[in-house]
């Protein structure tokens, strides 16, 4: 593969999935420069670790929304032992104003989103962040499988129980109004 | 696509697009060398084969056949098909050899009518020279073919790579040969 071809082949996967990757971090976060810097922070490991991407092995989504939570995970520590919000991962550009209403936006469509993983707290992590890869992120349960690292077999189980405990806190909820 | 979305590739692109395609050149490289390494492994065993890493482009041909000035030859493979026309591609070049699959289930008596020629140490006597610049390339001097053998080449399309080898055979022609564990 030439040159161009490897940058054309990146861009592609850049541009299919960077919509879904902001509001992944539009649903965890309320401060747009924050939700740009760890957008831009999961595209550059993507970018520094392309060689290793095996399609064969999973699809190009489940591969970055695999490095998008190990990204969040990084920073969410880096948060905890700051003890405060930690901005910037590598000097980054701050947005403009035009960037930064733009995911102004998107955190603000992703308002239910952020509703419905607070209501997910009851959850185990991982069936947690199972129904938001399916059914806010839009992955594949197979594709979701391959981003949290567990077995395929097993995520259709973790999703059934998930849902079965999330209609369970509903119903809790509806009784006690 | 939104400002921020052209914006970032923009950067990214910028910032980190070399560090992208030398990481990719790396793989390329180590990929090769995987090959080479497997070729060596099997030679070891005895075949005298050699794996390399196939060209998936679409239009180069098959098989080359290019005369060299000091009367040898050099075959370029790229894809593993049509032997009797790669047969015949050979001996229209002068050169008394015969192109044969190997195959899983080609018969171990077809292995017993070839003589393995060493392909990763190849000395002045071989009649096959693996140019280890371009593993697509050997170059073939008819000349040290045995009066009375005949240069087997085999071959089979292994995933995305080639697998080869080369000996020779007297009398009567193999025409598969055993793929090695099969």
């Amino acid at each position: 593969m030439r040159d161009h071809e490897v940058l054309a082949a990146f861009e592609r996967i850049y541009r299919d999935n960077v919509g879904a990757i902001t509001r992944f971090f539009a649903r965890r976060c309320v401060d747009p420069q924050l939700v740009g810097d760890l957008t831009a922070d999961t595209f550059v490991r993507a970018m520094t670790s392309y060689a290793t991407f095996n399609p064969a092995k999973g699809s190009a989504s489940s591969w970055l929304f695999g490095i998008a939570r190990h990204t969040f995970a990084a920073h969410a520590e880096q948060s905890a032992k700051s003890g405060e919000l930690v901005r910037r991962v590598g000097g980054r550009r701050e947005l403009d104003s035009d960037e930064l209403a733009e995911l102004e936006a998107r955190i603000d469509a992703e308002r239910p989103g952020r509703a419905l993983l607070e209501r997910l707290t009851e959850l185990p992590e991982l069936e947690r962040e199972a129904v938001e890869l399916v059914h806010l992120c839009g992955l594949a349960p197979r594709e979701a499988a391959e981003a949290l690292g567990v077995p395929k077999g097993a995520m259709r189980t973790r999703l059934y129980r998930a849902m079965a405990r999330l209609r369970a806190v509903v119903d809790d909820e509806v009784e006690a109004r | 696509m939104s400002k921020f979305e052209d914006n970032l590739w923009a950067e990214l692109q910028h910032e980190h697009g070399q560090a992208l395609l030398q990481n990719m050149a790396k793989r390329q490289s180590r990929r090769t060398k995987r090959w080479i390494g497997a070729a060596a492994a099997v030679v070891v065993l005895g075949t005298g084969a050699l794996a390399a890493s196939t060209y998936f482009g679409g239009a180069p041909p098959a098989y080359a056949v290019v005369d060299n000035p000091d009367g040898s030859v050099t075959l370029t493979v790229r894809e593993v098909q049509a032997f009797e026309a790669a047969t015949a591609e050979l001996r229209k070049h002068g050169i008394r050899a015969i192109a044969v699959p190997i195959r899983k289930d080609c018969s171990w008596d077809e292995w017993f009518k070839i003589e393995n020629i060493q392909l990763l140490d190849p000395d002045q006597t071989s009649a096959v020279e693996w140019n280890m610049d371009d593993i697509y390339q050997m170059k073939i001097h008819p000349e040290r073919i045995p009066a009375d053998a005949q240069l087997v080449l085999s071959a089979i399309q292994r995933g995305r790579g080639l697998q080869f080898g080369a000996g020779y055979a007297r009398g009567e022609m193999p025409k598969c040969v055993p793929m090695q564990g099969s």
